[in-house]
This record gives structure tokens, C-alpha cells and sequence, in this order.
């Protein structure tokens, strides 16, 4: 229960642009209900508003990436205040606080959106719904019982009082709200679990939808920012009366990104870019910055703690040390933001998975109060996979406070290739002992880049409140950094690495710093060791002679929900009839993550040259589906997603600079690459939980679980396509 | 002055020569239904019609397409939809979207090119290299194919 001191407490909270501090509990059901309006005969509430003309407005407050959430927030209000989802119009939530988790920013992030979602929406949708009965039993004069609602229509069972939902939008009071409304018995659901649509998908499919790049403004400029080709480097002189006389260059200027130059038009930039001449720019680059990714992969193994190797009869050994490397995200959306500063007023149209810390950017460059500040949320972004918004929005804001006319910024590709923050690279070793054909200890020890030091050390400064002066801010950044440091809080890099296996895990973690920006990647820490335990888990069963079945078998006894779904898993791809020989095999893995347990086969046969992935069998439970075709595409998105990284992807660096530079060399796989995959969901009412990523971790170590099967070769680092031409060569 | 017909409809443009078409599409004639996704021919999110053949216009000079049809996906009308956008909706092809104009008018091409009816594997071949970084292939390939097979190009 929300009492009205708290709610006090939390609006006041929203005067101030409190984003870190410790926020009241998220508003619940019955406040978001209660905070209706009667404006102009509409019924207004935080997330659905409904017109006099009986349409049905909803405010989705996740953003939307490709997930679904917009159709998955539609289906859960519309359950319970029975409106047939597709019956409304959806908006992005603008940033605002409201819209937050507890004690966080306003962020879609994690899978967790309709975890998050499923009890808010559902009592906003059925504390309208009732609130309407009870408004139409009073006004009616009829009892509760007599009435029934249907599609945004409610009367009674014979039809003889039939009217709009809109016909009532006056006349709603606040008692007829309640603040913990009944929700329906889920086997009375008409479209939780049944509806099978995307909302999305007429628009994007006739090419209505535009996205955050395709913004446009009378008199907008383009900018782009060069930057230092080096991370950590910065920039130390540029001339500028050379850079400005080239042919369609409005304005030069130097922004804490590298150097900004503005043209009327994108296509001017690609010009003014190859005019730019080396010499009229020079960068202070720190030598230590200068990396060399062989180096660095030795230097990450350097800091592995040595093995403790003392094996002698009474039990044996297992250890290995796993490689893996930075990813990007590359969505096919480029990075891009417009910003408009014009008479005290910012506006700012953004791609960004936090409309509240975009604010915050906006607030702290340009000093304006909160109130002036607005952040236009694109209804679709072109993909995110996490990829990390601030840097692209802290160039644009900076860039418009300076010219007199509204600014895009575009990255181009080779922009998002090399500087871009990437899924960190991580050498993890793990050693077991076995002792009477036991696992008697489990190592388990990781070197990697912290994801949580990239965000506060990008986002810190603008994370702390707008009325702290701003040295406390940074005083308070560092702060936190250090209590985090302190605490050992990089939960990111060992994400993962404990499993519902009965294992007597050891975690350890060493922390590298570096100026390359890394920042969560689709399935984060998971998608390092997703891949290095189940790697080892192999490995652990082929050392003790079981069969990699059999042993998670019996490490998840004691966990009902993970044995299940290995179980099934083996089940569809007919594991226990299989026979793995040098021409077919098949490869298991499993992970939990996000609260979704998923297993995996991965079955492969030969080519002249190398295995070909002829199927992935995926099972997963992930609690209650809410849109079975949803569900199914991302679990096959996070598959395909993962082969890619699998095979082809990494981020190495020469010198510093990053060798990828766009799809060429950092490939994604193909249509004609892409295996079948078969998706199945386990029965369940449990509470849903994520699906955006947790079919993803698995996939390598599924991958090279059969190409060990099938050949004895044991592949620990990725990508494949690499490790298996090194291995070729030598 | 340099003059196409886009679209049905001839239009005349005053841009440098070596200006790519699909920039001239999207910041000098407002269309910004074909995307920009690479800005090498790499992805496809940018792939349009020229003379009827899939093109990837990001890498196209707009004096190429000087007195030549193009055609891009706003020439399809939302209220009649192309036999492809209509198999896309009812599959739910897209997920983020934002590579399907591309994908869209790809597979328009391919099946409109193709006069014999021939192996769906050929055919997929022909749709392969536009990226879809969400990963929305099986539906693609399931909306195409039976498109495909509608259309009669299919064996």
C-alpha cells in the first residue's frame, strides 16, 4: 500500500531530477489509476488515456527495440480491462520518472520488462475496468453483477444498456478505483498467452514507421564528430581554417568526443571527411593506450592466479582457461540523436533505452532547469541489443548548444564499429576437483573490463542530481565508482558463472581498467559464461567419463524447472538414441539466466572442410508465455545472435585502433547461413520472466560441446571461424 | 540539374554528381523509408529498385540513375499492399524493422525478375545478402516462400 505521505514524498522527489537516489517504491496499481484526469472529456492515467470517440490511447513505458514490448504492455492492460489489444493506438513514454523502477532510471534493459510488468499493467487495467462497472452500476442503478464488459464496451449480459467504455470517461471517481483490484483467473485469459500477433508489424512491414534518424526539423543541420582513433586519446590541435574552407562545412568546433564538424546535409560529411587531412589534427595519445589485442589477451592471462595442480591418486584435476573476445552490438541503426536548443528550451529526439538519463545529459550540459528539457523517445529504434546511447547524445546535446540551428548527429558505421562501447573481453579459467567421482571444488576465476565503471565513468557526472553543484557530482561519481570498486560490485563480468548446478562454486574476478568503452551486451556477463561454464561442464563429464547429459543431470536435482527443460531438450533432439561419430553429433548446453531457464542441442554434421550447424533445438521456460510468436522470434533472434558472435565475432585492436570497421569484418550471419531452430516453451503460470536474451549464452558452448563430440578437438576461445583456421595453420 | 524518375514521376535535383542516391533520397527529396544501414552496399538496408534490379543505393552515384526509373518502397501503397508486404504482416516478419524496406524490396525484385518457376533454395540464395541484425530470417524465408509460391515461382 502506497499511503499518501509516500506519494507526497515521490512527487516532490520528481521536482528534482533525482535519478540515483533511493526512490519510494514504484507507484502501484491503484495511484497510477487514481492520477485520471478529466481533460477536455478524455479519461486520462499514467499509461492508458480514452478519447470521447471511445479510442483507447496507451503509453508504452518500455522502449520499443524489435522485442515486442509494446504488444506484450498492450496485451497485459488490455487482458484485464478488456480491450482487445490490437484495438490500441500505442505512444512511447516521454521521460519521466514515474516510469522508473525502484531506486533506478527509467531503463528497458535486462529482459525484464514484462517480469516488471506483469502485475503494474494488469491492476491498471483492472482497476479501470472495475472502476467502470462500478460507475455504471451506480449510474445505471443496476447491480455489479447484471453488468459485463467486452472490447471497450460495457452493459448487460441481454444487450438492453450497450455503450462505450468513453461514455463514462466524466464520470469515473476516485473511490471507484481500487487499490488492489481482482485479477482474472488466468485460465479465463482471452489474450494473455493467445494473442499471436506483433502490433508493430503492419507498419514496419509497409514502410510507415520512421525511427529517431529518419527525425527531420526546418533548418536542421548535420554534424559528425572525428574522433581520436585511439580510445583514452584525445584531441591536442586541429587547424582549424583548413578544416573550415572545405567545400560544405558550416561550423568546426572542438566537443569532449574528438572534434565536431557541421554541414547542412549527411552526404556533405562523407566529402568533408575524406578532405580532412591527417596533418591539420594531432592527438595526445597515451602510449599505454596503444594496444595490441595478442597482447592484451596475454596480459588479461597474466593475472590468472596459478593453478593449484597437486593431483596425485586420490583424485584428479580439471582445468581450462577459456578466451574470449570484444563484441559489438551493431544494430543497423546508426547511432544518431537530434537536438534542438532554441529560447531556454531543449528537445532532444533520441534512440535510447533510458529516456531519463538522456534527460539528464540534457539538463546538465545545457543547465537548463528540468522543466525545459524534453526528450522525444523514438516509438522504434533499429535495434539496441544494449548498445549505449550517451555517448552519441552527449556529442548532439554539446554540439546544438552551440550552433543556432537544430542538429543531428549521425554516426556512420565505421564510427559505430570503432568506438562504440563493446561487450568487454574476458580469459576465465575454471579447474574442478574430482575426488571419488565427486566435484569437490569448483574455481572459478575471471579477468575482465567492468561494465558498471564504463557507466558511471560515462554516466556518473550526470546520474547525480541536478542541484548538486557539480564538483560534489563528480566528487560523488567517483564515490560511488570507488564503493563499488570496494565491494567488488562488478557483477557484469562473473554474471552467469554460479548456475543452478549443486557445485561448490569459488568466484573470482580480477578487474582490468582500460579506456576502450565496454557497456552491456545483449545477455551480458552471460554471453562470457554462458559459454564458459558450459564448455566445462563438458569437459568436467568427459574427465569423469559421463555423459554430459547425465552429469547435469545430476547437478540440477535439487532445481525442478532446469532439469525439466534439459530433460525436454534431450527429449526433441533424440540425444539418448544418438550415436556421435566424426560425421554427425550432437552438442548440449545449458543456462540460467534473467530468471529463464534454457537448454540447448545444437546437432552438426561434417562439410569437406569444417561442420555445418544442421539444427538448434531450443526449450525454454521462461513462466507465462504472454505472446507465443513473440516469445518464439527471440528466442530465435538470441540464437542467431549468438551463432554470429559464435563464428565471426570479435573487435581487435592494432595499435590502439579498432581492425573492424564495418559488416565486411564484423559479419552477422546470413539468411542462407541460418540453421533451423526449433523453439519450445514449457507449460507454465509461473511469473513470466525474460526472453530478450537467455537463449543466447548457451549457443557457443552448445556449438563446441558437438565439435568435441564429434572430432575431440576442444575449441576455448572464440570466434570458431578464427580459432579454426589458427588451428588449421598450426 | 539532374533528372530520374522516381517513383512513377519525374523529378529534378541539383546536388554534385558523385552525391550517393540513397542521401538524395532521404535529405534532398524527404523519402526516408530506405534506410541507412552501412553505407558500403554491405547490409541492404538501403536496397531500392533501379530500372526494376535491386540496388543498394548508399553506393550508388546519383548521376548513375540519371534519366532511369527508380523505385523505392514509398511507391507502394499502404492501401494496397504488394503480395510481400501482405505475407510479412500476416507472418509478423519484423522485429525492429528497421532492415525490412530493404528485405521488402529485395524479395519484390527477386520474384518479380524470376519468369521460371525454380528451386526455393535458388531462390533464397537471392534474398540472402540483405543483414537483418535482429535475426528474422525464419519468418522471412516463410513469408518469401509462400509469396513465391502464390506468384507461381516455384518449382
Amino acid at each position: 500500500m502506497i499511503t499518501t505521505t509516500r506519494r507526497q514524498f515521490l512527487e516532490k522527489s520528481l521536482q528534482g531530477s533525482l535519478v540515483l537516489s533511493f526512490a519510494p517504491l514504484f507507484p502501484s496499481c491503484h495511484t497510477i489509476a487514481k492520477e485520471k484526469m478529466a481533460v477536455q472529456g478524455s479519461f486520462n492515467s499514467l499509461y492508458l488515456t480514452v478519447t470521447p470517440d471511445n479510442q483507447f490511447l496507451l503509453t508504452f513505458d518500455k522502449v520499443e527495440m524489435g522485442q515486442g514490448v509494446m504488444t506484450g504492455q498492450a496485451t497485459l492492460f488490455g487482458e484485464e480491462a478488456d480491450i482487445n489489444p490490437a484495438l490500441f493506438k500505442l505512444s512511447p513514454a516521454p521521460a519521466d520518472q514515474r516510469y522508473a523502477n525502484p531506486g533506478a532510471i527509467q531503463i528497458t534493459s535486462g529482459s525484464s520488462s514484462t517480469h516488471q510488468r506483469w502485475f503494474i499493467l494488469r491492476k491498471a487495467g483492472a482497476a479501470y475496468r472495475q472502476a467502470l462497472l462500478k460507475a455504471a452500476a451506480r449510474i445505471w442503478q443496476l447491480p455489479l453483477d447484471k453488468l459485463i464488459t467486452a472490447d471497450g464496451y460495457i452493459g448487460t449480459a441481454d444487450r438492453s444498456q450497450w455503450t462505450s467504455y468513453a461514455t463514462f470517461n466524466t464520470t469515473l471517481k476516485e473511490e471507484d478505483f481500487e487499490d488492489d483490484p481482482k485479477l482474472k483467473d488466468p485460465r479465463t485469459f482471452n489474450y494473455i498467452g493467445k494473442f499471436d500477433r506483433s502490433l508493430d508489424a503492419r507498419e514496419k512491414s509497409l514502410g510507415l514507421c520512421t525511427y529517431a534518424i529518419d527525425e527531420n526539423l526546418p533548418g536542421k543541420k548535420v554534424a559528425i564528430v572525428i574522433r581520436c582513433p585511439v580510445h583514452g586519446g584525445t584531441l591536442k590541435t586541429f587547424d582549424r581554417a583548413s578544416i573550415a574552407n572545405i567545400p560544405g562545412v558550416f561550423a568546426v568546433f572542438p566537443v569532449s568526443g574528438g572534434l565536431a564538424i557541421v554541414c547542412n546535409k549527411y552526404y556533405k560529411t562523407l566529402k568533408v571527411r575524406s578532405q580532412i587531412k591527417a596533418e591539420w589534427l594531432s592527438w595526445s595519445i597515451p602510449e599505454e593506450f596503444l594496444y595490441d589485442s595478442e597482447k592484451l589477451f596475454d596480459s588479461y592471462q597474466a593475472k590468472l592466479s596459478p593453478i593449484q595442480n597437486n593431483e596425485n591418486s586420490d583424485h584428479s584435476i580439471v582445468h581450462a582457461i577459456y578466451s574470449l573476445p570484444f563484441l559489438a552490438h551493431a544494430p543497423l541503426e546508426p547511432q544518431n540523436c537530434l537536438v534542438r536548443y532554441q529560447k531556454g528550451r531543449l528537445d532532444i529526439w533520441a534512440a535510447t533505452q533510458s529516456p531519463t538519463l538522456t534527460k539528464d545529459v540534457g539538463i546538465k550540459i545545457s543547465g537548463l532547469p528540468s522543466d525545459q528539457v524534453f526528450v522525444h523517445v523514438a516509438k522504434y529504434m533499429g535495434g539496441a541489443f544494449g548498445r549505449q546511447t550517451l555517448t552519441s547524445t552527449i556529442d548532439a546535446v554539446e554540439i546544438a548548444m552551440q550552433v543556432d540551428a537544430p542538429v543531428q548527429l549521425i554516426w556512420s558505421r565505421e564510427d559505430d564499429m570503432k568506438f562504440s562501447a563493446l561487450r568487454p573481453m574476458a580469459v576465465t579459467q575454471l579447474q574442478a576437483k574430482i575426488e571419488a567421482n565427486t566435484i569437490k571444488e569448483w574455481r572459478y576465476q575471471t579477468v575482465s573490463q567492468s561494465l558498471i565503471q564504463e557507466l558511471i565513468r560515462k554516466g556518473g557526472p550526470y546520474m547525480m542530481p541536478g542541484w548538486l553543484p557539480q564538483f560534489i557530482g563528480r566528487g560523488a561519481t567517483a564515490l560511488a565508482a570507488n564503493t563499488m570498486k570496494a565491494f567488488d560490485m562488478a557483477p557484469a563480468a562473473k554474471e552467469g558463472a554460479e548456475q543452478p548446478y549443486a557445485l561448490p562454486y569459488d568466484i573470482g574476478i580480477v578487474q582490468m581498467d582500460s579506456p576502450i568503452p565496454t557497456f552491456f551486451w545483449r545477455s551480458v556477463g552471460n554471453s562470457l559464461n554462458g559459454f564458459v561454464m558450459e564448455s566445462f561442464v563438458d569437459e568436467v563429464a568427459h574427465a569423469m567419463n559421463k555423459d554430459p547429459l547425465m552429469l547435469r543431470r545430476e547437478l540440477l536435482r535439487e532445481s525442478p524447472r532446469a532439469l525439466a527443460v534439459v530433460n525436454k531438450v534431450a527429449e526433441l533432439s533424440g540425444w539418448e538414441g544418438q550415436n556421435p561419430s566424426s560425421d554427425k553429433a550432437l552438442g548440449l548446453a545449458y543456462h540460467y539466466s534473467y530468471l529463464t531457464h534454457c537448454a540447448q542441442v545444437i546437432a552438426i554434421s561434417k562439410t569437406d572442410e569444417s561442420y555445418r550447424v544442421d539444427k538448434v533445438y531450443t526449450v525454454v521456460d521462461c513462466g507465462t508465455v504472454v505472446n507465443p510468436h513473440i516469445v518464439e522470434a527471440q528466442v530465435r533472434s538470441s540464437v542467431i545472435f549468438g551463432l554470429s558472435a559464435a563464428l565471426y565475432g570479435e573487435i581487435t585492436f592494432k595499435q590502439g585502433t579498432a581492425e573492424q570497421t564495418n559488416y565486411n569484418s564484423y559479419r552477422i550471419l546470413t539468411l542462407s547461413e541460418t540453421p533451423e531452430v526449433s523453439v519450445y516453451t514449457m507449460p507454465s503460470q509461473e511469473h513470466p520472466s525474460g526472453i530478450g536474451e537467455p537463449a543466447l549464452p548457451t549457443v557457443a558452448a552448445a556449438l563446441t560441446n558437438a565439435i568435441f563430440r564429434a572430432s575431440g578437438v576442444r575449441y576455448r576461445s572464440l570466434p570458431l571461424a578464427k580459432a579454426m583456421k589458427e588451428r588449421m595453420k598450426a | 540539374m539532374l533528372q530520374f524518375n522516381l517513383n512513377g514521376k519525374p523529378v529534378e535535383i541539383d546536388v554534385p554528381e558523385d552525391t550517393p542516391l540513397l542521401w538524395v533520397l532521404r535529405e534532398e527529396l524527404g523519402l526516408t523509408g530506405t534506410k541507412f544501414g552501412c553505407g558500403r552496399g554491405l547490409c541492404g538496408a538501403c536496397t531500392i529498385h533501379l530500372n526494376g534490379q535491386a540496388i543498394r543505393c548508399c553506393i550508388i552515384p546519383v548521376a548513375a540513375v540519371k534519366d532511369q526509373s527508380v523505385r523505392t518502397i514509398e511507391a507502394l501503397d499502404p492501401e494496397q499492399p504488394h503480395p510481400v508486404q501482405v505475407a510479412w504482416m500476416k507472418h509478423n516478419v519484423p522485429q525492429c524493422g528497421y532492415c525490412q524496406p530493404g528485405q521488402i524490396m529485395q524479395a519484390i525484385s527477386v520474384l518479380e525478375n524470376q519468369n521460371q518457376p525454380t528451386e526455393p533454395k535458388l531462390l533464397l540464395e537471392k534474398i540472402s545478402n540483405n543483414l537483418c541484425r535482429c535475426g528474422t530470417y525464419h519468418k522471412i524465408k516463410t513469408a518469401f516462400l509462400e509469396v513465391a509460391q502464390q506468384l507461381g515461382k516455384l518449382k
